[in-house]
């Protein structure tokens, strides 16, 4: 490795992520190279002060929204849609009333006597 | 694992790393949540052998990236833009009682120029940093987390350390 590449590789050397035959190599230099000795002291030093000012904790709430939102059990059906479902339904049951009276008088008669008749039970077993 | 020790073991690292990546502690608080109730979601179907931290973070940068997509995080951030004063949001922690105001007054002016020459750093070295310095991740779990090559890892953590030593000298010599 060149000069150059050795200063390059310092950082990895530092980690203890370079192979064997590697470290050997920048092990051997480091002792004549008092520059990539220096540098690699810095390199400490920045570790420790770089460690201080990217720690950094979980709010408490934070965890417990977690915790509780793993919890919740995404419902089947949103109100929202329950809404516009029944309302789809209400729409879908008054025009297939027009429908039927319009197209089909005497059976919309006939439902309508029967739900007269209901009405009428209901009323007077008051 | 149960949900209670994933998150008692993941949470303060998954919302570090979110606040290196946003800047912001509020934008960190819902990536970190987002990210951790995702993980909780599938804790079900993780394979027990793997590294659970390799996982948890790789959620924490995918939801990071989902979220710069969006047009409405988008339009928050740039209003931010014009508003500096969050920048004090990255500011790290008081230091610790030193015995006297004046070891007391550098130990706070050195934990400000750490803070501030870190910030100065792209959000994914920033990310790379924390994943090594922090967490003691090999380049090879960085490489996955990040999806990125493990030679880039390399090459980006020697350039963010010379950047940062470049910027930090005077504090690095008086240790």
């Amino acid at each position: 490795m060149t000069h150059e590449e050795i200063k390059e590789s310092l950082s990895a050397y530092s980690d203890g992520q370079l192979g064997p035959e590697q470290a050997g190599e920048i092990a051997a230099h480091l002792s004549g190279c008092t520059g990539c000795s220096a540098a690699l002291r810095e390199l400490g030093g920045l570790s420790a002060g770089v460690k201080q000012a990217l720690s950094a904790s979980a709010p408490a709430a934070m965890k417990e929204r977690v915790l509780a939102g793993a919890r919740v059990k995404k419902p089947l059906l949103r109100p929202a849609a329950l809404l516009a479902g029944a309302l789809a339904a209400l729409i879908f049951a008054l025009l297939a009333g027009v429908a039927a009276k319009r197209f089909m008088p005497a059976m919309f008669a006939q439902v309508q006597g029967m739900i007269n008749g209901a009405a009428g039970a209901l009323g007077g077993g008051k | 694992m149960s949900p209670e020790e994933l998150v008692e073991r993941y949470s303060d690292m998954a919302y570090a790393l979110a606040l290196r990546l946003t800047g912001n502690a509020a934008e960190a608080e819902d990536l970190a949540e987002e990210a951790l109730i995702k993980a909780l979601k599938g804790l079900p179907g993780f394979r027990g052998g793997s590294d659970a931290g390799v996982w948890v973070y790789k959620i924490v940068m995918n939801s990071w990236k989902n979220q710069l997509r969006s047009p409405r995080l988008a339009f928050w951030r740039r209003l931010r833009g014009f508003y500096s004063a969050d920048k004090e949001e990255l500011a790290v922690d008081p230091p610790d009682p030193a015995p006297g105001p004046e070891p007391q007054l550098e130990s706070a002016e050195r934990s400000k120029a750490f803070a501030s020459a870190i910030e100065g750093l792209e959000p994914q070295d920033r990310a790379i940093l924390l994943l090594r310095e922090l967490d003691g991740r090999s380049y090879t779990d960085i490489a996955e987390i990040l999806s990125i090559p493990e030679g880039t890892v390399r090459s980006r953590l020697f350039r963010a350390r010379d950047r940062l030593r470049a910027s930090l000298r005077g504090f690095l010599e008086e240790k």
